[in-house]
């Protein structure tokens, strides 16, 4: 590190990337705090703050605590030590905890009553209600829940991570004057939301509460002194240990095992609890009091996501953004027809998903089809990817599926998945050893009479029609055979019949993507230092790679003008004065959840455009296996580029990073009109579609001559 | 192929097949090598032309395993059937089924082990991949098959004398090519893996190992300049791992598909054998990305090219992205194209050769021209197929070539001269029969008692008494010396197989030596040969 300018020695020249992912929640949180926004808007966009509060406690600070735990505490690129950053995650989460509840209960809810949707208490029970609540204890509830009593001598029973439990004061027995503490496990396979009868709209009670009013029913006549309802999140960084096992499938299953019982990182519980409760608890689950988030109530936020997504309601919801059809691709004719035409680039979920499922779907139906091989990282339930994939398989085409089992949290349904494909008669294969397996990419292998054609679909999503609906991501679906040749190049290394040989086009990680990017980053540094028009843009979900950062840095340097939009973690510090004062990074979040990755070189006035499953990561260029694919196909890249290019000129659901770590919303201004690009996506993709469908010609049936004089 | 009893069209369509068979081919190609496995699946198109599909490769140390131990390893033979096992899932993908759309060869290292026979009969069972190993000769051959068409494209072959080298790992490829067609083809024990091995063992390190490197270098020279033409080499194309690597050294590395032909100059290509030379194996291996068996071969190859290329003193060197399975393909998608020009190669190589020893070019030529002609009318009686009609042709050429040892016996020398050396395009066995059959054109009769008959399986027995009866009745014809072959035409009488000779005024010679060398004719076929002159007479009437 060299001293080149003041500005520059101030700071460390990254940003912590735990803080930093903490920022891009605060600003989902403005989201939810947006009271232009419908309440079940708003309440999804909490909802998916505490949801990524969970992932982040349970991976990245369980990972911390580990390593604090084994005594390492050699500082982060941003110079901050395991324990530092703990502390500051602490502080900061904390700050979003009370924003969260504040939103739920100030903001959120009095909007979802005057809505006709009500979170009842106990107490504001009518009798009828309160009859029904009771009747739903006795019926359903007490059957299935079973009091365990503890104390601090004994073992702390076993109880799931991320579920909700009470913890019970009793009054003690009466001969030795102590005081006696019970625990009950809110059953998982109950609603959270009940349902009460009610006049108009919809009213509902928590589980929690029900269970928390009769509770003194489950101990027969015992005082209950205090119920509180309590959380807590446990470490998952259990890295699966490869090196040691041979059956992946098995480990796995011991990891989902684990989980359930490894140590606690956070404990939220109700604010009303005692000193007492609060006390136990922390002793009982070794939580310090940093870790403990006292909360107003209710827990699990992430829950309300369901609540936010219940059918009707549409009063207080956004109106939705019809995905639109694709002009390029008619749904009357034949998928690879279209692709033998020319390549697709699909924005979604603006546009439709449907092309490429139809690209599996034909392919499962025709008798031509040798094979399909596809990667499958997050797989949706009742996934039509995968019901094609069975049918082709049970039709005796040769099926390849690669389901990545360490896919974080999905693993039950993805080991469901693979046995079923396999019992269909496909390959199967449970990822990589020692990396996940996390590129975009279908290839059907058919047989022509010209000759046998491949066509692939790249993506930057995942094949799970459920999150193309959430997520924003693209699409390239290409006949072009040098693609073709690649993703069989990919394929024969992915399932290990052959050691990788060279691309024509595509990149992979971990072995071509990292070095690729540091030849075109070097590249567009070294045009800019002829006193060539040099730039960068790039669309991410996270910059985080010190390697590749440095690298922008000195392309900064050279002059190199770059454009970032990262939607979340960016450990670049941008526009320092002699360090990258020719950086600007962005940060859009909106009704989707940004998750294309696209990069643009200038490359000289003959820009290279690249699409890529890849975030800017070492986990994602060292460890994972990813792709980055260029786009070559003129239209193609056009699109790419206007994405691109809309997307940075965003002013309205777009966030400055500052220098300091900070973001700052952007505003529109004489130079930068209003432009949400969100939405002027939807609306060119809706003007596309519709511009086609007028030039869908009308069928005019011809008559003879005699028949129109008569008729 | 000429055997062929129904007339040529599209393969008969099985019941289960699909309604309208594709007008491509898809065929493939295992390599068996001294470093990896490999396949390459392609598809021929109705011109000929072969497509690429697949490509896929798995280092071995197969190689290794040979020249160091003499035997090929078990835990080596396993790591080979559980490849060879993925690419059958592959090739039954892409419906790669039948025997004649997949070639599996083994190469240098396979014609060395000692258990070869072993390794050969385990893939096969294991992996129902049938496996042959291949000979230099045939080897050779299909190098040439590989590159013919690129250099062709390149306008390589067309004026001027080329030398084609392969460096493999465990062994040395050279041809040479006068006026675009092969003269000669050679093969040297010499190999980039093989060589990294011996250094190894000597214990060479630090500076010592770019002498010692090219001193083996060296070496592989010495072998070759007293077998090259005459004439200066202008052209030398290289093929092999160590120079593609060079080859991408000096373009840069460039995504897409490497260029099929760069030109190097020998110059950069010394620089860069001799920075290789105090390069470590492992700081290649990390650097590019390589395997240990790759890394430890480039040194000695690219030190082997630089050495070559100096000692013919040419200034480039031309390197082809080409390989052993382009051979094999290239090779199967002739199969149904037959390649005229492959034969007139055979041909050309047999005609350089018996000019090598001073034979009478139009005498031979003659004797060749009149086999060919009774091969083609007893195709009935004889039942043989297009290969042997070559060997045929090239024992027609060759037959006279001991006349150069000494007149007498002369057919022995022809025997033995032609059983050591090698005719491009010919394999060891092809040679065997070639030589057999040149023995036979005079004197003795095929008997069990010539050892040389005798070692031959039956099959083989029977085709060179067939040849070189025809043989001795085409070389009976030819008693006079003549400028060109005589147009003959062919009458079966009964138990006589008339042998009628336009425009002849007396052929009592002829008869006279056809007696003598007409009994094995007789023998084989159960016609006695007879001559007939066919003379033009006068239309009866005059010319009015």
């Amino acid at each position: 590190m060299t001293k080149t300018g003041k500005t520059r020695a101030e700071a460390p020249l990254f940003l912590n990337r735990e803080l930093s992912w903490i920022e891009f929640n605060f600003r989902v949180m403005a989201q939810a705090e947006d009271a232009t926004l419908p309440p079940l808007e708003r309440l999804k966009f909490a909802a998916i703050t505490a949801s990524n509060a969970d992932e982040f406690f349970m991976v990245r600070v369980g990972g911390l605590k580990l390593l604090q735990a084994q005594g390492e505490e050699h500082p982060d690129p941003a110079g901050l030590t395991p324990s530092e950053q703990l502390a500051d995650i602490s502080v900061r989460m904390h700050e979003l905890v009370a924003r969260q509840y504040a939103c739920l209960r100030k903001g959120i809810e009095p909007q979802l009553r005057k809505g006709g949707i009500h979170r009842l208490k106990m107490e504001e029970l009518t009798a009828a209600q309160k009859r029904h609540a009771e009747a739903l204890f006795d019926d359903f509830i007490f059957p299935v829940v079973s009091p365990v009593a503890v104390d601090p001598e004994r073992e702390f029973p076993l109880l799931a991570g991320l579920e909700i439990a009470l913890y019970v004061r009793l009054a003690g027995e009466p001969e030795t004057g102590g005081v006696r503490h019970a625990l009950v496990a809110v059953p998982r396979g109950l609603a959270r939301f009940l349902t009460v009868p009610g006049e108009s709209g919809f009213a509902y009670v928590l589980l929690e509460d029900v269970i928390r009013t009769y509770v003194g029913r489950l101990f027969s006549g015992v005082p209950v002194l205090e119920c509180v309802a309590f959380r807590l999140t446990r470490n998952a960084d259990m890295s699966v240990r490869e090196d040691l096992a041979g059956d992946l499938l098995a480990q796995m299953r011991e990891v989902l095992v684990e989980r359930k019982e490894s140590g606690c990182v956070r404990l939220e519980l109700e604010k009303h609890a005692s000193r007492e409760a609060r006390a136990f608890l922390r002793a009982a689950l070794q939580v310090p009091e940093a870790d403990v988030y006292a909360v107003p109530g209710p827990l699990d936020l992430a829950a309300f996501f369901r609540l936010a997504s219940l059918a009707g309601n549409e009063a207080l919801k956004i109106s939705p953004w019809t995905p639109q059809p694709v002009p390029g691709a008619p749904a009357a004719e034949s998928i690879f027809d279209i692709l033998k035409r020319g390549d697709l680039l699909l924005h979604h979920p603006y546009e439709h998903f449907d092309p490429v499922l139809r690209l599996v779907q034909e392919a499962a139906d025709d008798p031509n089809t040798l094979a399909i091989k596809q990667v499958l990282y997050r797989v949706s339930e009742n996934s039509p990817v995968v019901t094609a994939l069975m049918r082709a398989a049970e039709r005796g085409k040769h099926v390849t599926a690669l389901i990545e089992l360490k896919a974080r949290f999905d693993e039950a349904r993805n080991i469901d998945w693979a046995d079923a494909l396999a019992r269909a008669g496909a390959q199967v294969i449970y990822g990589v050893k020692g990396y996940k397996t996390h590129a975009k990419i279908c290839v059907v292998v058919r047989r022509e009479p010209a000759g046998v054609v491949r066509y692939v679909h790249f993506g930057t999503g995942n094949y799970n029609e459920k999150t193309a609906r959430l997520y924003s991501d693209i699409s390239f679906l290409t006949a072009g055979e040098d693609y073709g040749a690649d993703a069989s190049v990919f394929f024969n290394t992915l399932t290990g019949y052959s050691q990788q040989v060279k691309f024509r086009k595509i990149e992979a990680a971990p072995l071509g993507i990292r070095p690729r990017l540091l030849e075109l980053i070097g590249a567009e540094a070294e045009r800019s230092r002829q006193g060539e028009e040099a730039a960068i843009d790039a669309k991410l979900n996270s910059l985080a790679d010190p390697e590749l950062i440095e690298a922008l840095y000195k392309a900064s340097q050279a002059g190199v003008k770059i454009q970032l939009n990262v939607r979340g973690i960016c450990c670049l510090r941008p526009g320092v004065k002699g360090l990258s004062e020719n950086i600007r990074v962005v940060s859009i979040v909106d009704r989707y959840l940004e998750h294309a990755r696209l990069i643009r070189f200038h490359n000289g006035g003959d820009p290279r455009l690249f699409i890529s499953s890849a975030d800017w990561m070492p986990r994602n260029l060292d460890r994972r296996v990813e792709l980055m694919v260029p786009v070559e196909d003129s239209a193609c890249a056009e699109r790419l580029d206007e994405i691109l290019k809309t997307g940075l000129a965003d002013t309205q659901q777009a966030w400055r990073l500052l220098a300091n770590g900070t973001y700052e919303r952007r505003q529109p201004d004489s130079r930068h009109p209003a432009l949400r690009s969100q939405e002027a996506f939807q609306r060119r993709a809706e003007a596309r579609a519709a511009a086609a469908q007028q030039q869908i010609p009308v069928l005019e049936p011809q008559r003879p001559a005699e028949q129109k004089k008569q008729g | 192929m000429e055997t062929l009893k129904q007339p040529v069209g599209p393969e008969p369509v099985g019941p289960a097949a699909p309604p309208a068979e594709p007008a491509r081919r898809v065929v493939a190609a295992i390599d068996i090598g001294s470093s990896a496995l490999r396949l390459d699946i392609g598809e021929i198109d109705a011109q000929g032309r072969v497509h690429l599909l697949e490509n896929l490769r798995h280092g071995v140390r197969l190689g290794k395993d040979v020249f160091t131990t003499g035997r090929i390893q078990q835990e080596t033979l396993r790591r080979c059937v559980t490849i060879l096992k993925n690419y059958s899932r592959l090739l039954k993908e892409y419906g790669v089924t039948r025997p004649d759309q997949l070639r599996a060869v083994a190469t240098s290292f396979a014609r060395e082990a000692t258990n070869r026979d072993m390794f050969v009969d385990r893939v096969s069972t294991a992996t129902g991949i049938a496996v042959s190993v291949l000979e230099e000769a045939e080897e050779a051959r299909l190098t040439y098959l590989a590159v013919q068409d690129i250099l062709e494209a390149a306008g390589l072959l067309a004026t001027g004398n080329a030398m084609i080298m392969e460096i493999g790992a465990g062994q040395t490829i050279l041809l040479y090519l006068e006026n675009g067609r092969v003269t000669a083809a050679q093969s040297f024990h010499t190999g980039a893996l093989r060589t990294h091995e011996l250094v190894e063992a000597g214990g060479a390190a630090g500076p010592q190992v770019k002498r010692v490197l090219k001193a083996y270098a060296n070496e592989l020279v010495a072998q070759i300049l007293p077998a090259r033409p005459r004439q200066k080499i202008a052209t030398l194309v290289v093929m092999g791992a160590g120079a593609r690597y060079a080859a991408e050294q000096s373009e840069g590395k460039v995504p897409g598909p490497a260029p099929r032909i760069t030109r190097v100059p020998a110059a950069k290509l010394a620089e860069l054998a001799d920075r290789l030379a105090t390069q470590s194996v492992p700081s290649l291996v990390k650097t590019h990305k390589m395997t240990y068996q790759d890394a430890e071969s480039l040194a000695p190859a690219v030190t082997s090219i630089a050495q070559t290329a100096r000692a013919l003193k040419v200034r480039k060197v031309h390197i082809v992205q080409a390989t052993l399975r382009d051979g094999l393909l290239r090779e199967m998608a002739l199969r149904d194209h037959r390649s005229a020009g492959f034969e007139e190669q055979v041909i050309h190589s047999a005609l350089t050769m018996a000019a090598r020893y001073a034979t009478d070019e139009a005498h031979v030529r003659n004797v060749e021209a009149a086999a060919v002609a009774l091969y083609d009318e007893l195709r009935e009686e004889h039942q043989l197929g297009g290969h042997e009609r070559l060997l045929l042709r090239c024992a027609a050429l060759l037959h006279d070539i001991g006349l150069y040892v000494n007149t007498r016996a002369h057919h022995k020398h022809a025997m033995y001269l032609i059983q050591n050396s090698d005719l491009f395009g010919l394999t060891r066995h092809d040679m065997q029969i070639v030589a057999v059959v040149s023995r036979y054109h005079r004197k003795a009769l095929p008997s069990p008692a010539h050892p040389e008959f005798a070692m031959l399986p039956l099959e083989d027995r029977m085709t060179v008494a067939k040849l070189a009866a025809i043989l001795r009745v085409a070389d009976s014809l030819e008693r006079t010396r003549r400028e060109a072959p005589r147009p003959l035409e062919f009458r079966r009488e009964g138990n006589r197989f008339v042998i009628l000779v336009r425009d002849m005024e007396d052929l009592t010679m002829e008869r006279l030596v056809l007696r003598e060398k007409g009994n094995l004719f007789a023998d084989v076929f159960g016609m006695v040969p007879e001559l007939r002159e066919l003379r033009t007479e006068l239309p009866a009437g005059g010319l009015a």
